[in-house]
């Protein structure tokens, strides 16, 4: 289960560094088609008029995908922010109160969120809804990368309230000092 | 139900989930899930995708991650080591010394990035850490990149003056350009608190700068020269950075991309570049901008639950019916200002009020490009203002310090931009002066 | 009471969002406040590219759209962008008469509700220099947005280049793009002139936005109130039409006043141009097949 746990947080922060880099290199693609251009018409006279099509509209989505399939493997790191300092002043007994009701929240959040997010992307493939720029992107397949974030974070949320609630309590220190 | 009483709820939500731990994001969402519950029929689920789908999908975001990821590039291959070291002999003479890298490299990563998140984070990566290795105060090291980090919004290019002047349609170029001077004045305000602050604590408790350091104040003037090619890189950097943007080669969003591929390039040049330190570089990237990015999807789900409950549109129609003065109107103006970016983020701010504050503000006679600029200060000021604040939380995530210490340290910088507002309505002509110039054209 | 919250796509001062808010005005009174309709104007509440789905998903029950937005989804809705097809209001009206039912049809199947739509301005040519022929238009950056500009700007011969709506006053004063095609209200609200010398009155094509209604929200309103919508929708397309109209001139003048320079088209120019809206149109039919050709048909008799 652990094992399974952890491949899933590996997978979740390898594909979102997988689409941040993807996005970086379609936006460098562009940049590179305008000096190629300006160098062109430097020597020419004319412009080529270099593009990727639909550039703004493959980074969106590409963000949409880097942000969702991440947020597991960051909340896996606990590089969430929130505000600690309740956490730190009160002693073990109510940080564990605490962290599980946090993770409570979490866990029901992104249940809700991940629903939701399922009837948005089955939506978008009912209506077979698409970008309106030059390539028509179907919607969902970003959505479908959003649900699979969502979903992952789910499970790192239940995972992190598992782990929350089973901890003894003097343990709790620990974790909250890192 | 009653509007002040919902106000009243959501308050306490959000003040009872920050402080039980909840995670920003998520304690963000159920405040607004709560208000569509409370004061709107529609179904919460369903605005709540919609929101952040539409909040994360979007182009002009895309440069936050990118330049995230530039300064993790630059931190992890000692780029910004270098900088500092080649910076610090320049500096030694002037009180504050390496803490006016903070306050003039985010106004000058301004000029690049159009968010304050980003200058902040960018910056923040570079500096923080050597300053806390030189010993600076820590208090000042954080506040003036709290404080100078929000620059990114008034300095162009500024996502919140595109939103704004879309919002109105006033002139983006001139909104632009109007941003310039405030800019400079604020830079110069914090620079001035600085040299003060570090003149004062020196007579008093010898020394900013813990005392071991104080010795290598002296620097012969070859060994300053020395220096300058330690900056070479950095320079370079922000010149291709500026360069592409202002000769056409790339958009302010792009540019971020340009910033990656160079810090690539000259840490490859450099050699320092390992795959290791690249795949750290990306992997810290990418938690550090997914949870930016999903904290302000999520504040842009509580915008829209905030436009169907309608609190700050009464507010503001409330403000409207007080028939003020321009100076009162001002002045009230910005408590609801500062009030609200207590709690939203700075272009919810914009986006809910404008339309209703703005006919207000144009009936006595307030130039709109002149109320623009003057938003956005205020607007900056919310970034620093606790329990919702941007760069706190980004400046959170780089120093895990608490964010009401954070906050604290930036207080000062939160007052010297109120002073900035104060300087703005008594001479309007800080805003406009240089966009009057532009007539002629 | 019934409130109703409505995302709008563009500022307070243009002149679709007016009319909404007349619209809107009207029936708060005509229905003696039963039903009270809250304009979120600018993409406040929801953004352009999020308001129809949300309507068609009774987020919200009522929103205005850009209608050829909708033309990747059904190249039917690409109708009114196609260049000199119509290109003046009376032809616009006749070319919205012959694909109105065909268009509610569409939308009715995704349980929206037409209720009306309003024309922009005859769509010009801004740029940096004056264009007389159209082989000036030869290696200009024109700015594209969609298939329909990315083909007319390579029947021109012009290099298509993608800005984003936000990054247009940065894109020209960079140097980023030569030109663009839009409506003399978009020209005169952004302040054109800050970043451009000329705007050719083109009159290329009309596009129209929509203010279409949830179908099911729209059933749940009394038989009184739904005849009230009706009516006032009627009366605000009416409306609309004419501020349409009416603002062309007034827009013109404001950019003329402030320094832009306003350029006729020559009759070569317009003719090169209109044989290019001949190409289009062909496509056009190529693309939709019967109902496009049934379309045309109609406008042709009108
Ligand atoms: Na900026
Ligand atoms: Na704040």
């Amino acid at each position: 289960m652990r094992y399974f746990l952890e491949k899933i947080y590996k997978i979740s922060g390898f594909l979102s560094a997988f689409c941040l880099i993807a996005s970086c290199l379609i936006v460098f693609a562009q940049v590179l088609g305008r000096i190629i251009d300006k160098l062109y018409k430097l020597f020419t006279g004319e412009i080529i008029g270099l593009m990727v099509p639909s550039a703004a509209d493959f980074i969106g989505c590409l963000l949409v995908s880097a942000s969702f399939f991440g947020l597991a493997f960051t909340l896996n790191n606990r590089q969430h922010i929130r505000v600690k300092i309740v956490i730190e002043q009160v002693g073990a007994g109510w940080q564990k109160r605490l962290e599980c009701f946090s993770y409570s929240t979490a866990v029901i959040v992104s249940g809700y969120f991940t629903y939701y997010t399922y009837y948005l992307m089955i939506d978008s493939l009912e209506f077979s809804e698409v970008t309106p720029g030059i390539i028509p992107i179907p919607l969902w397949i970003p959505q479908l990368a959003m649900l699979i974030g969502v979903a992952f974070f789910m499970i790192a949320a239940i995972d992190g309230l598992i782990k929350a609630c089973c901890q003894p309590v003097k343990h709790q220190l620990l974790i909250n000092a890192e | 139900m009653e509007i002040g009483l919902i106000a009243l709820i959501l308050t306490i939500v959000l003040f009872a989930l920050l402080a039980a731990g909840v995670w920003v994001s998520i304690a963000l969402i159920c405040v607004a899930l709560t208000a569509m519950v409370l004061g709107s029929p529609v179904s919460p689920g369903d605005v709540l995708v919609t929101t952040i789908w539409g909040a994360s999908n979007s182009y002009e975001l895309a440069s936050l991650p990118m330049f995230i990821w530039m300064g993790e590039i630059l931190f992890r291959n000692k780029l910004s080591e270098a900088m500092f070291a080649g910076l610090a002999p320049w500096l030694g003479r002037l009180p504050g010394r390496l803490l006016h890298v903070n306050i003039w490299g985010c106004g000058i990563f301004a000029a690049v990035s159009g968010s304050s998140s980003a200058t902040t984070a960018t910056i923040g990566k570079m500096t923080l850490p050597e300053l806390a290795k030189r010993n600076y105060d820590e208090k000042l090291s954080i506040g003036t990149l709290a404080g100078s980090g929000t620059l990114g919004l008034l300095i162009p290019p500024s996502i919140i003056l595109i939103v704004y002047g879309a919002a109105t349609d006033q002139s983006i170029a001139r909104l632009f350009i109007a941003g310039i001077v405030p800019g400079l004045l604020l830079l110069l305000l914090f620079t001035s608190y600085v040299i003060v602050q570090s003149t004062i604590k020196k007579t008093k408790s010898g020394g900013l700068v813990n005392t071991k350091i104080t010795a290598d104040e002296q620097y012969t003037f070859k060994e300053k020269v020395a220096a300058l090619n330690k900056l070479l890189p950095i320079v370079f950097l922000i010149g291709g950075l500026i360069g592409s943007i202002y000769f056409g080669i790339a958009s302010p969003t792009e540019a971020a991309a340009v910033g990656v591929i160079l810090s690539l390039f000259i840490t490859k040049m450099k050699g320092t570049l390992s795959t290791q330190s690249f795949i750290e570089s990306i992997m810290a990237a990418t938690s550090t901008s997914c949870m930016i990015i999903f904290i302000l999807a999520s504040a842009a789900f509580l915008t829209s639950a905030m436009g169907f409950t309608g609190i700050p549109r009464e507010l503001a129609n409330w403000i409207g019916q007080l028939q003020l003065s321009p100076v009162l109107l001002l002045a009230v103006l910005t408590v609801f200002f500062v009030i609200l970016g207590c709690f939203l983020d700075g272009i919810s701010v914009v986006v809910l009020t404008t339309s209703i504050i703005l006919p207000i503000v144009e009936s006595v006679d307030i130039n709109p490009i002149w109320f623009g600029i003057y938003l956005v200060v205020v607007v900056e000021m919310s970034q620093i203002t606790p329990p919702v604040g941007f760069n706190l939380f980004v400046i959170q995530s780089l120093t895990d310090k608490n964010i009401l210490t954070i906050a604290g340290y930036a207080f000062p910088f939160f007052l010297l931009m109120l002073f900035a507002v104060v300087l703005m309505c008594i001479f309007p002509q800080i805003a406009l002066w240089l966009p009057e110039q532009m007539n002629n054209y | 009471e019934m409130r109703w919250d409505m995302p709008t796509p563009y500022s307070d001062s243009t002149f679709h969002t007016r009319n909404i808010r007349l619209f809107a005005d009207e029936v708060l009174k005509a229905t003696n406040n039963e039903l009270n309709i809250t304009v979120h104007s600018a993409g406040s509440l929801i953004k352009h590219p999020e308001i129809k789905k949300s309507v068609r998903r009774g987020i919200v029950p009522i929103g205005e759209v850009l209608m050829s937005r909708l033309s990747n989804e059904d190249s039917f809705f690409a109708l009114d962008s196609i260049p000199y097809l119509a290109t003046n209001y009376q032809q616009a009206r006749k070319l919205w008469q012959a694909s109105r039912k065909r268009t509610e049809e569409k939308l009715s199947k995704q349980g929206l509700k037409l209720l009306f739509s309003v024309p922009w301005q005859p769509q010009g040519l801004f740029a940096k220099k004056k264009v007389k022929a159209a082989t000036d238009l030869q290696g200009l950056k024109l700015r594209v947005y969609n298939k329909y500009t990315e083909r007319l700007a390579q029947l021109l011969q012009a290099i298509p280049t993608q800005i984003e709506a936000a990054d247009i006053a940065t894109a020209f004063s960079t140097g980023r793009v030569d030109s663009m095609i839009t409506s003399p209200a978009i020209g005169a609200n952004t302040k054109a002139w800050d970043f451009l010398s000329h705007y050719h009155h083109f009159q290329a094509w009309i596009p129209k936005n929509m203010v279409i209604v949830n179908a099911k929200q729209f059933s749940k309103l009394s038989k009184d109130a739904q005849a009230v919508v009706l009516a006032a929708a009627k009366q605000a397309e009416e409306r609309g039409w004419q501020m349409s109209e009416q603002e062309t001139n007034e827009k013109v003048a404001v950019m003329k006043a402030n320094g832009l320079k306003v350029v006729y088209p020559s009759d070569k120019l317009h003719s090169e141009l209109s044989y290019i809206g001949h190409v289009m149109t062909k496509e056009w039919l190529n693309n939709v097949g019967d109902e496009g050709k049934s379309t045309l048909a109609i406008f042709k008799q009108l």
